[in-house]
């Protein structure tokens, strides 16, 4: 871990480098190269570790591949950033709802879009 | 049996292979969601994922060009879910040739493909996602206003010409950028075509010449769907656009569903009525409805929907009966 302060260069450099993984592993998730777009969102999650999109894509991927409980961690993580806090409210509550759906379905087998209702382990 | 996924299902209808079930698809506007990219995506999202419909059918609020011209409009609560015009930004036919044409990754055009990347990687490849594309003379009626732009259109028809070259420009540019979004398809939404507006020679020299320019950068993708909007529509004057399937308000308006089949060997979207039998009937009648449609067509390049978009007081109860009907038929 580095002692970078938020906005020095180096973060944004770091930050450049994250998106910059996250929209290759999307190219590469877009083209069903579903392992290299993992090894792309993790590399971002290296550089970026409070990732919302890097997280969130990471579990999309892991769904597509079937790793059941590798994407419910994915997805818990993107959760409990978003619970975090993100700037912007609205992105926050759009990631939050959708999350909570992909739990729910990866858990049982229902989106639950009426009721939300899930329980955290 | 496997299950196959929503865009096998359509492929199959498109190729006329054998179905195991009638493709079908319903569509609404989300009005205030409408107004941010994340919103109108999560809207759409959780709307399939209620849903399960064999397409999404994206629908933005129809200024989405307009505004980026400095259009303005308001959401006052109509049933449709449409936003009302408060103001235009041509007024005499000089100010056609004053628009600029428009950079699809930047205002409200950068919003729409914000949208459509969340959505197409929220629902994967399975689920064709189509992007709804208003024809070039729609969007000018939606910068002039829609009497003003009758009066143009035979009264200064050098002016609106170049207007319409710009607007047309700017729309490719859009679809060049929105077939990079992971869509499968546009629906180009045609509003003019109708005999009570414009007469076959003016949607010739109005209509028809754009259409075909706008349609060319969507010719990669592979499930265009074609909307004409209205009463008397000139149904024979698009069999031959480059599209796959062709919706119209064919419970309201002349062709029927038989009649079209006639005419045209594309799929043919439609069959329920959005207000009668959509917003004041029951599951029942929806279900007869839809069965009726897939009688008629014998479910053979055909897709059950509505002719233009579900009303946003549609009782949920009415949308899953229209879903269920096509298992049962």
């Amino acid at each position: 871990m580095t002692n970078n302060t938020a906005d020095s260069p180096a973060v944004h450099q770091e930050s450049a480098s994250a998106a910059a993984y996250i929209n290759k592993g999307w190219e590469l998730k877009s083209s069903g190269k579903l392992d290299e777009a993992e090894d792309s969102f993790r590399k971002a999650i290296t550089l970026q570790p409070g990732s919302v999109e890097a997280y969130y894509a990471l579990g999309l991927t892991l769904k597509a591949q079937n790793r059941r409980q590798e994407s419910i961690r994915s997805f818990e993580k993107v959760f409990d950033l978003v619970e975090g806090g993100l700037e912007d409210r609205v992105r926050g509550q759009m990631l939050r709802r959708l999350t909570l759906g992909h739990i729910n379905q990866l858990s049982n087998g229902d989106w639950n879009l009426e009721h939300e209702i899930w329980q955290r382990k | 049996m496997t299950a196959i996924s929503h865009r096998q299902r359509l492929e199959t209808c498109l190729s006329g292979g054998k179905l195991d079930r009638v493709p079908v698809a319903l569509w609404r506007h989300f009005p205030v969601d409408d107004q941010r990219p994340d919103t109108l995506a999560g809207a759409h999202i959780d709307f399939q994922r209620m849903y399960d419909f064999d397409l999404l059918k994206v629908t933005p609020a129809s200024s989405y060009f307009a505004k980026a011209w400095g259009v303005t409009d308001e959401w006052r609560g109509a049933t449709e879910g449409t936003r009302e015009y408060t103001s235009h930004v041509i007024s005499c036919p000089e100010d056609w040739g004053g628009l600029r044409v428009l950079d699809p990754h930047q205002g409200s055009l950068g919003d729409s493909l914000e949208a459509l990347r969340i959505i197409t990687r929220e629902l994967g490849p399975d689920t064709p996602v189509i992007q709804t594309i208003f024809s070039p003379l729609s969007q000018a009626k939606n910068l002039v206003g829609r009497q003003l732009l009758i009066a143009h259109l035979r009264k200064y028809p050098q002016a609106l010409h170049e207007g319409l070259r710009i607007i047309a420009d700017s729309t490719r540019r859009y679809i060049e950028a929105a077939v990079n979004t992971g869509i499968a398809g546009v629906f180009y939404a045609v509003q003019h075509a109708q005999y009570g507006l414009l007469s076959l020679q003016e949607y010739g020299e109005f209509g028809r010449q754009y259409d075909l320019s706008v349609l060319e950068p969507a010719s990669t993708l592979w499930l265009n769907l074609l909307h004409l909007h209205g009463e008397q529509v000139m149904f024979d004057q698009f069999t031959e656009y480059p599209v796959s399937i062709i919706n119209w308000h064919d419970q309201d308006t002349p062709p029927s569903l038989s009649e079209a089949r006639t005419f045209s060997n594309r799929v043919l979207c439609g069959g329920l009525r959005r207000e009668r039998t959509m917003v004041l009937g029951d599951p029942d009648q929806v279900t007869q409805e839809a069965l009726d449609a897939i009688r008629v067509t014998q479910g053979d390049h055909f897709i059950l929907g509505t002719g233009c978009v579900v009303p946003i007081i549609a009782p949920r109860s009415n949308i899953l009966a229209a879903r269920h009907a096509v298992e049962a038929a």
